[in-house]
């Protein structure tokens, strides 16, 4: 079940937001084209290119800003920078310039919060409606079951990381993004990202496998992810 | 981090090679690792159940990870064509020019710079106004008090208040007014003296008196406590400044809730009244300014008024409502032949001529009182104190939170317009000019 994703074969990455060819694939073909043609001013192409990747930004925002207009607000102020900046766009990948423009904004948002913990730590799980991705269909209805409960606690975990881990994960995690992108997106050393990684992981497991109320989930779920 | 780090000791049989570090799991789990360190961290595995835990256990996380639901935003962020920058609030582009690098600054720099743009306007009307007429009051050095220059000595009063119309101001300071009030100025009346008179718009509220046009005005009645006489001023040009200094610094945010019949006499101890019109209290003498200056409000309500009051709004005084007679009411408003709907906000919406006490809220009879009732409905508690925060403030003494508004009572051939708040009962003929009432 588990493939691990950064192999020497690009076809093992999984999920369906991972870029990890861009050579080849046809969605960064796509959005190549779209932002040459918006680099001209099509507004209309930008557009198509917004609707491409405002989940993946609004996702983003969402798990760091914990709060569902702030995170709306940062998404749009996401693709207004772009759109503004997109002549600075030097080719690559977009949805990596994407994330960091929005990585940028969320920062900034949550400097002006002053950087309060107890906030994300008192966050309950945001109002908003989840939208399960597809790489969970087709799986038994009690891992299924397990896998709801426990995203639950994994985001109030996830919510309590320090923020630089938070975002790792997130962008390494959630998003698919390979470690180079990441240490681009942050602006760190790719051995920093591997650490933060690491010890964010580390950490979400500890709290999904000790804590009383996800233990049991947990290791169910295990038993049957190892199958 | 957990045993596995405890008990490194491999004389137990335990595996021969030290336990896997985070990073190393990270890297396993992710494909980093060279088909040699692969294979050294798989023959650590096979021989360490500790490990192989771990593994288990950061998979199962980074599993769950990729698993976790997407958000669906509830809108879409694609760009307006005409919209594609941002637009700014004015205060936040002025200050954008003046001051590009704080943001949180920006507004209160236009602010400083307003009140700045006031207060010199202000010096310069106050030393002219001072050289003209010397025995009159100085101009308010407030954004809300401004005086003009273009009144004669004995109308200053009447505009030197914070309805004032603002065509009547000057230059800047009537910008920086426009800009902060647009909808609160009062109309610009040929009568200076009759500028008093409550014209809010959304005048949606009736007060407790609202009722029958000959029964609510109180007439000026031995109770009307000496403190009025005292302190009722000839309502000219002393628009005080102590007044309306004070009445502003209240403002809307001022959260004394006082009853609106309370007889509460504070405030009125800035009497600065000569005492020649102290007789008209209720504004009989046709067009004092006794709304603005706040003294001559009625700071006691006669009992027997307070009665008829309870009575009529029974519902809304917590009474009884079978008290709201028809008969009682036309017993002592003989002449209140139109049916004044009493359209207090929070009131019962009786109508009091035909003696319906309707506990909740009726239906209004005219489509001008539905959409008044209507706005009011879905303004929300801040948006109906800045609407009446003039009012408030010409009642002086009064809360400044109290919402309501004047009411016009209309009687057969007596129309006139009462203040809710201060009961005043002035502009008896403006109202049939602009309420076509008669």
């Amino acid at each position: 079940m588990f493939r691990p994703r950064r192999g020497a074969d690009p076809q093992t990455a999984d999920g369906p937001s991972v870029e990890s060819a861009p050579e080849l694939d046809p969605e960064a073909r796509h959005d190549e084209r779209l932002i040459l043609a918006a680099q001209g001013g099509d507004l209309p192409s930008f557009n198509a290119l917004v609707v491409r990747h405002e989940r993946a930004v609004y996702n983003l925002c969402l798990r760091m800003l914990r709060d569902v207009s702030a995170a709306e607000d940062a998404t749009q102020e996401t693709f207004l920078k772009a759109w503004t900046a997109i002549a600075t766009f030097r080719g690559g990948l977009v949805r990596p310039w994407l994330l960091r423009i929005a990585t940028n904004r969320c920062y900034d948002v949550l400097r002006a919060r002053g950087r309060r913990p107890a906030d994300s730590l008192d966050a309950e799980a945001f109002e908003s409606e989840p939208a399960w991705t597809s790489q969970t269909g087709g799986e038994h209805p009690e891992v299924y079951a397990a896998r709801a409960e426990l995203s639950v606690h994994l985001e109030r975990a996830l919510a309590a990381l320090p923020e630089d881990q938070r975002l790792v994960v997130i962008l390494s995690d959630v998003h698919g993004q390979p470690y180079e992108e990441i240490a681009e997106i942050t602006g760190v050393a790719v051995g920093t990202v591997k650490s933060r990684l690491s010890r964010a992981r580390a950490r979400l497991r500890e709290v999904l496998r000790d804590d009383p109320a996800t233990r049991e989930h947990f290791a169910r779920f295990a038993r049957f992810s190892e199958d | 981090m957990d045993e596995r780090f405890d008990n490194r000791s491999e004389s137990d049989g335990g595996p021969t090679t030290p336990h896997l570090t985070p990073e190393q799991i990270t890297a396993y789990l992710d494909g980093d690792l060279t088909p040699a360190e692969r294979a050294g961290l798989d023959a650590h595995l096979r021989t360490c159940p500790a490990c192989r835990r771990e593994m288990s256990d950061v998979r199962s996380t980074v599993l769950l990870l990729r698993g976790l639901p997407d958000y669906r935003p509830r809108r879409s962020f694609q760009l307006i064509p005409g919209r594609a920058a941002i637009r700014r609030p004015w205060w936040e582009r002025v200050g954008l020019k003046i001051l590009p690098a704080l943001p949180a600054l920006r507004a209160a720099t236009v602010a400083v710079a307003i009140l700045l743009a006031v207060v010199s306007a202000g010096q310069v009307i106050r030393d002219r106004n001072g050289n003209e007429s010397p025995n009159e009051q100085p101009a308010m050095l407030s954004a809300t008090t401004v005086a003009p220059t273009s009144q004669p000595v004995g109308a200053a009063a009447s505009t030197a208040t914070t309805g004032t119309a603002p065509t009547r101001t000057s230059g800047p300071v009537q910008q920086a007014k426009a800009t902060q009030e647009p909808t609160e100025s009062l109309q610009a009346n040929a009568a200076p003296r009759e500028e008093q008179e409550p014209t809010e718009a959304p005048a949606a509220a009736g007060g407790g008196i609202g009722g029958g046009a000959e029964s609510a005005p109180p007439e000026p009645t031995s109770d009307t406590s000496s403190a009025d006489e005292s302190t009722g001023g000839d309502g000219a040009a002393e628009s005080a400044p102590a007044d309306d200094a004070e009445a502003a610094s209240q403002g809307a945010a001022a959260s004394a809730a006082e009853a609106t019949e309370s007889d509460t006499d504070e405030g009125d101890t800035d009497s600065v009244g000569n005492g020649e019109d102290t007789q008209s209290i209720d504004g009989r003498g046709g067009g004092r300014n006794d709304d603005r200056r706040g003294n001559n409000h009625r700071r006691g309500w006669p009992e027997r008024l307070k009665q008829r009051r309870d009575r009529r709004h029974a519902c809304r005084a917590g009474g009884d409502a079978t008290a709201a007679n028809p008969d009682n009411d036309t017993d002592r408003d003989p002449g209140n032949a139109d049916s004044a709907t009493c359209n207090s906000f929070s009131g019962c919406h009786c109508r009091d001529a035909s003696g319906e006490s309707g506990a909740g809220r009726a239906r209004p009879e005219t489509a001008g009182e539905r959409r008044r009732q209507r706005r009011f409905r879905v303004a929300d508690r801040a948006d109906r104190a800045a609407r009446v925060a003039p009012l408030a403030r010409r009642h002086r003494g009064r809360t400044a939170t109290d919402t309501r508004s004047p009411v016009v009572v209309r009687g057969a051939g007596n129309s006139f317009r009462q203040c809710n708040v201060c009961s005043s009962r002035n502009a008896r003929d403006r109202t049939r000019s602009v309420r076509g009432a008669g």
